[in-house]
Parts: structure tokens; sequence; C-alpha cells
């Protein structure tokens, strides 16, 4: 029968009830109640009915299974001619928090096993997006998953590394105490002499630079012929400032394990000068503070992660790791 | 089938609530209005059922529960920092992290068979489940056993993984007798008599600081540190020779200057003693560098000065300096101090 025409037989028996309903009040409510089980009686099997349907669904799950880069910033050097920098040793494989193929494994045992024998049923990955065949309460046990797995994955990061020059007043840097209190940390921080903060994810290697980058004319390129001789000047360039490689691991504690690389650099200007038969060769000399190691920090806190407070121009370097 | 006969029903519902509330609302019958808002409701679900968008349950048949556990401080590899050499050609001229990134406890796998083996041992065998994911460990599992593995990372594993030591290095010049003194204390720790006579000495005059600093590393773990400088000299030149012409390519070096060191702090089950392996170089150049005129390659700079290399090996209590190494040159003795600390490590 057409929606319409039972809405308005529905319509006519719904009045005519009621319009008896000062004489036969208990009937009209008995009615009601053998409606309402019938009710009842329909949605069970409705209910029944479309979880037995297989139905498909797409689901973008490119967000979880991007894989992470490590970003570089190691410590950078002046050279000596015809010097190849060995390449850096690999610390890590990019990783994705969730490989695809895995999720699709995790969600066949995670999310009722039984049914994945069902007729029907299948996940197929495109795209970074899930194709899934399933009957509907899955469907829903799946978004609750996915929603799951985007909370737990949701673990940022990041680092502040600061270089601050240090005096006869700032001994106390140097106690045993693994953070500084924030009055310290406050009043050093006021005063950098440079600074950058890295944002990433747990796990993941940060890199960054600043400072003031000079170019510096480093060698000459010689080459001889027959009776005669060129020399090609070769340029270089180096950071007066701060470079800081950190890879913040989260212990799920209040704290992470830190992988840091970090370098203070001062440049004096002007570069001196070194005459050559070919012309002048500027020769730089680059003072530096490096600290390379790894340490566990409270997330939060600022930790004097290495330093030096005698000697030409004494600084410490201060990381502070916080969790987004 | 069934399905258009619930729509049917919904629909003669609908609309005999419709008729029945137009005339029940002058009526004023309260029992009355809530059986039919009671039946609408009814009605909606059937109505949404039929559009297949109602709410799936979520809750596990066996009472399993999904978890996951972040294990990245313990996965990540903990690299071996290589300090500076000074020498062209040998490893690490400038330093550089080891090939090796050894893991606290192995690969993701080995901490996964870890946790199967020492938690719960029989809940994986009837039906729990353990997977790595990413840098975590995934686990469907009875929620006690999901708290027991978390229990057994946290406290069994994280807090030796996580131990760091804060290492005080100083280099001490001292005069004599103070130098004596620390001479016969090489290789051992400073008690609180001969710590006294360093302040003293300090105070005095008769002893200066040369270097006081401070790196933080985790136990075992080989950290670099370095407080000085890299200047760029022209040390050399390459002479070409052609039929009718000769030339000088000048060849500029680098000279790896100041405090070089390399530690590694190794905190066992007795934390009130601490095993160091240090190496320390220790390199000045005199200023401006010696110039040498040559005939044919114009002037080359011939860089002189201080230098050092000490490897100490000792064993110290936690928190104590010890005398690591002396390092002597006519009229300077310079004493390497060093003092680990064992502060950090899981809360």
């Amino acid at each position: 029968m057409r929606r319409p025409a039972l809405l308005a037989l529905g319509v006519l028996c719904g009045a005519l009830a009621v319009s008896g309903q000062e004489d036969a009040g208990d009937p009209l409510l008995r009615e009601i109640d053998r409606m309402k089980r019938l009710l009842e009686e329909r949605i069970g099997k409705a209910a029944a009915e479309a979880e037995e349907r297989v139905v498909l669904r797409t689901y973008d799950v490119s967000d979880l299974c991007t894989k992470l880069s490590d970003h570089g910033a190691p410590p950078e050097n002046l050279t000596p001619s015809k010097y190849d920098a060995p390449p850096e040793a690999e610390d890590s494989e990019p990783r994705a928090a969730y490989d695809i193929d895995v999720l699709i494994e995790v969600m066949k045992w995670a999310v009722e096993p039984g049914s994945w024998e069902m007729e029907g049923t299948d996940i197929q990955p495109k795209n970074g997006r899930l194709f899934i065949r399933a009957i509907p309460r899955v469907h829903g046990r799946i978004e609750r998953m996915l929603a799951w797995c985007r909370k737990s994955m949701d673990r940022r990061v990041s680092v502040d590394v600061a270089v601050v020059a240090v005096g006869d007043g700032d001994a106390a840097l140097l106690t045993n105490a693994l953070e500084l209190t924030a009055d310290e940390a406050q009043r050093l921080l006021a005063r950098p002499l440079a600074a950058v903060t890295l944002s990433g994810f747990d796990g993941q290697r940060l890199g960054g630079r600043a400072g003031r980058e000079i170019s510096y004319l480093r060698d000459y390129e010689v080459e001889i012929a027959d009776g005669a001789a060129v020399a090609d000047p070769v340029t270089g360039k180096v950071l007066s400032g701060c470079t800081a490689e950190a890879r913040a691991c989260l212990d799920g504690n209040g704290g992470a394990i830190l992988h840091c690389r970090l370098e203070m650099s001062r440049v004096a200007e002007p570069l001196p000068v070194h005459p050559t038969e070919h012309g002048p060769i500027e020769l730089p000399t680059k003072r530096l503070t490096r600290v390379e190691a790894s340490f566990w920090a409270p997330l939060g806190r600022t930790v004097v992660a290495g330093g030096c407070t005698v000697g030409e121009e004494p600084c410490v370097i201060l990381v502070t790791a916080r969790r987004r | 089938m069934r399905s258009r006969l619930g729509s049917a029903v919904a629909w003669a519902a609908a609309g005999f609530l419709l008729g029945a509330a137009a005339l029940a609302g002058g009526q004023g019958d309260e029992d009355l209005r809530e059986k039919l808002i009671e039946l609408e409701s009814l009605a909606a679900r059937l109505r949404a059922l039929d559009a297949g968008s109602a709410e799936a349950p979520v809750a596990d048949d066996r009472g399993f529960e999904l978890d996951q556990i972040h294990v990245t401080d313990l996965d990540a590899g903990i690299p071996d920092y290589i300090g500076p050499r000074p020498r062209e050609g040998e490893t690490s001229f400038f330093g550089a992290r080891a090939e090796e990134a050894p893991q606290a406890y192995g690969t993701l796998e080995e901490i996964l068979e870890l946790v199967r083996t020492s938690v719960r041992p029989e809940a994986w065998e009837t039906g729990s489940q353990l997977q790595p994911l990413g840098r975590s460990l995934l686990l469907l599992a009875p929620p006690d056993v999901n708290r027991a593995a978390r229990a057994f990372i946290d406290t069994e594993l994280r807090p030796d993984a996580h131990r760091t030591v804060n290492l005080r290095i100083g280099i001490l010049e001292a005069d004599e007798p103070l130098a004596a003194a620390l001479a016969a204390a090489t290789g051992g720790e400073i008690d609180a008599a001969l710590r006294a006579r360093i302040e003293e000495a300090v105070g005095a005059g008769q002893a200066r600081r040369v270097f006081d600093g401070r790196a933080l590393a985790l136990s075992r773990q080989q950290i670099a540190f370095w407080h000085g400088a890299q200047a760029a000299t022209v040390v050399d030149a390459d002479v070409e020779v052609a039929a009718r012409s000769t030339v000088a390519d000048p060849f500029v070096g680098v000279e790896i200057l100041g405090t070089r060191l390399e530690a590694r702090a190794t905190v066992a089950d007795d934390p009130a003693r601490v095993r160091l392996r240090i190496s320390l170089a220790s390199d000045e150049m005199d200023l401006p560098p010696r110039a040498a005129e040559t005939s044919d390659t114009g002037e080359l700079q011939m860089p002189a000065g201080a230098t050092a290399r000490i490897d100490a090996d000792l064993w110290t209590g936690n928190d104590k300096w010890a005398v690591a190494a002396e390092r002597s040159l006519p009229g300077r003795r310079r004493f390497l101090l060093v003092r680990p600390s064992v502060i950090g490590g899981a809360r």
C-alpha cells in the first residue's frame, strides 16, 4: 500500500479512536498498547534483517597511514679542501603510525573476527582509503576503532632549544638537578643567544637552524694547461647561530627520551684573509659548543642538555620538550 | 519484503499518531499523551532501521578490549656519538653517529615477545592477541591482561631504559702541593678533605678551573661533547706542472681545537656505583699561526699548540667527584675531574 494512503488511513483510525474516548478510554489505551507491541515486533525483525545485510562503506585512512619522515639538521662543519663528508648514518626507517596492511589485519582480528567469514565481506585498500564490505554493526565498530586509532596516534611534540651565555653567577646551572627551577628557566630563556622550536610527532627526528649565514671565499680550484693556468674560486657558507636536531620519544608517563645533536656556533667577523697567488682566501674560525647525547627529561620542564661555564664564550644549551 | 511491511506499519502508526494527537490535545489526558509519545518514539526507531541508520552496539562479545601501548621510547635506537678526530682520514673527522644504534630491549618484535612471555603467558594462548603497530603494541585482551602488560612495561622495562646520568666534567690546573695530592688520588674518588683543599686552592689562586662542563647521557650510551673551535688554515699547496707553466693549488685545512669529550656512563643494578669510560682530547693553537714562506707556493700557515689525549676507565660512586686522569706539561699539571650523578628515569 502506498505511504500517503497508509498515512491517511492512520489519521482516520487515530481520529476515530480518540473521538470515542469519553465512552471507551480503556479500549483506546489497549489499542495503543497493541500497536506498540506490533511496532516492537517489527523493530526486532527490521533490526535483525539490517544486521544481516553486507553493505559497502569507504574510510579515508590516509592520515593514519602516512609515513613520518625524519628531518635532519646535523651540525655543520668547516671543511678542508677536497673533503667529501661521509654520509650520515641512518638511525631509523620512516614509519607510519599505522601501516595500512597491518591496520587491515588488526581490523579483522579486533572487530568481530567471526563476521569476516560471512559471504561478501571484504576489505580492500585503494589510494589511502579502505573499501570495506561488512554488516552495519561491524561498520559501527570500525568507525569507533578508527576514531580510537586517531586519538591514540595524536602524539604531537615540540622541542624548544635555546642557547644562553652564562657568567660567573650561573654556577648553579651545573648542579645535580635534572631540571631548572621555573625561575631559573625564565631568567635564562629571557636572554637567548639563539633559539629554535621544533615540532612534529612522537619518535620523529626534527631539525632546525637559526642564525646568521655567512658566505665566504674558501678556496680555489686550479686548472692548468699548456702555458696557462686558471683559478676557479670556491665559495662556502658558515652558520653563526644554533643548529638543533632532536628526536623526542614519549614514554607515556609525563616524560620523554630526547636524542639530541645541538650546537651553538659563533663566527667572528670580518673573516681573516690569507693571500695566495690567485687572490685572497678567507679563513673563518668557528667557535662552538656541541652536545650530542640522549637523555630522559620530564615534559614541560627545562633541562640543561650540556654546556660549559668556564673558558671562552661559555654557554649552556637548554632543552624543553612538550606534548602538544 | 519484511522491510516493506515494517515501513508500512511505521507510516500507518505515524498517521494514527497524527490523527490521535490532533483530537487528544484538547482532552488533557496525560496518560494518553505519554502513551502516544512512547509510540511515536518506537515508530521513529522503526523508520530509522528501515533507512539502515541504526547505531551499532560496540561491546566485544568476549569481554576483550583493544589497547595500544606506545613504546617509542623503548623502540627508538640509542645512538652512540663519536667525537671529532684531529686528522683527516681518520674515522669521523668531525664527529658523527655510530652506524649501530642499539635499542634498549631490541626490536619492537623482541619487546613484544618479552611481553608475551612475561605477562600472563596463558592469556595469549586463549584468544588474546598482541601485535606490533607502528612504534606501539596493540593488544586485544581482557582488561586485566592489558593492564598487566602496561604495568610490566612501565615498571620493569622503562626505569632502566630511562636512567640518565648528569656528567660533570672539570679540568683543574693545580700547583704544588695540591697537584701531588690530586696525582695520588687519580683513579679514585675525591674525599671531603681533598675537596676542601681544592676549593681553598682555587680561592687562593693556586688552582684554576680550566673547564667546567655538564652533559646529560643515558646509561650505557656514548655521548660526545665539544667546547672549542674549528679554524681554517692554509696548510699546504698542491703544485701542478704543465709544459710551460706551474701553479700552486692552495690546500685549506681545518684545525679542531678546544676540549672534546667522549663519555660512557654505565649504571647497573647498584645505582650507588657508576662505571665510566672517558676519552678527552684537548688542543690549543697559538694565534696567529706561524707563517712559512715558500718559493713557489706562497705563504703557508703552520699551526702549533698544546695537545693532550687522555683515556680513562674508572668506577666511582654516584654523585662523587673522582680524579680520572692527569695531563702534565712543564709547569702545568692538569687533572680531569668527573662526577656522575644518576638523576633521571621513569617516575
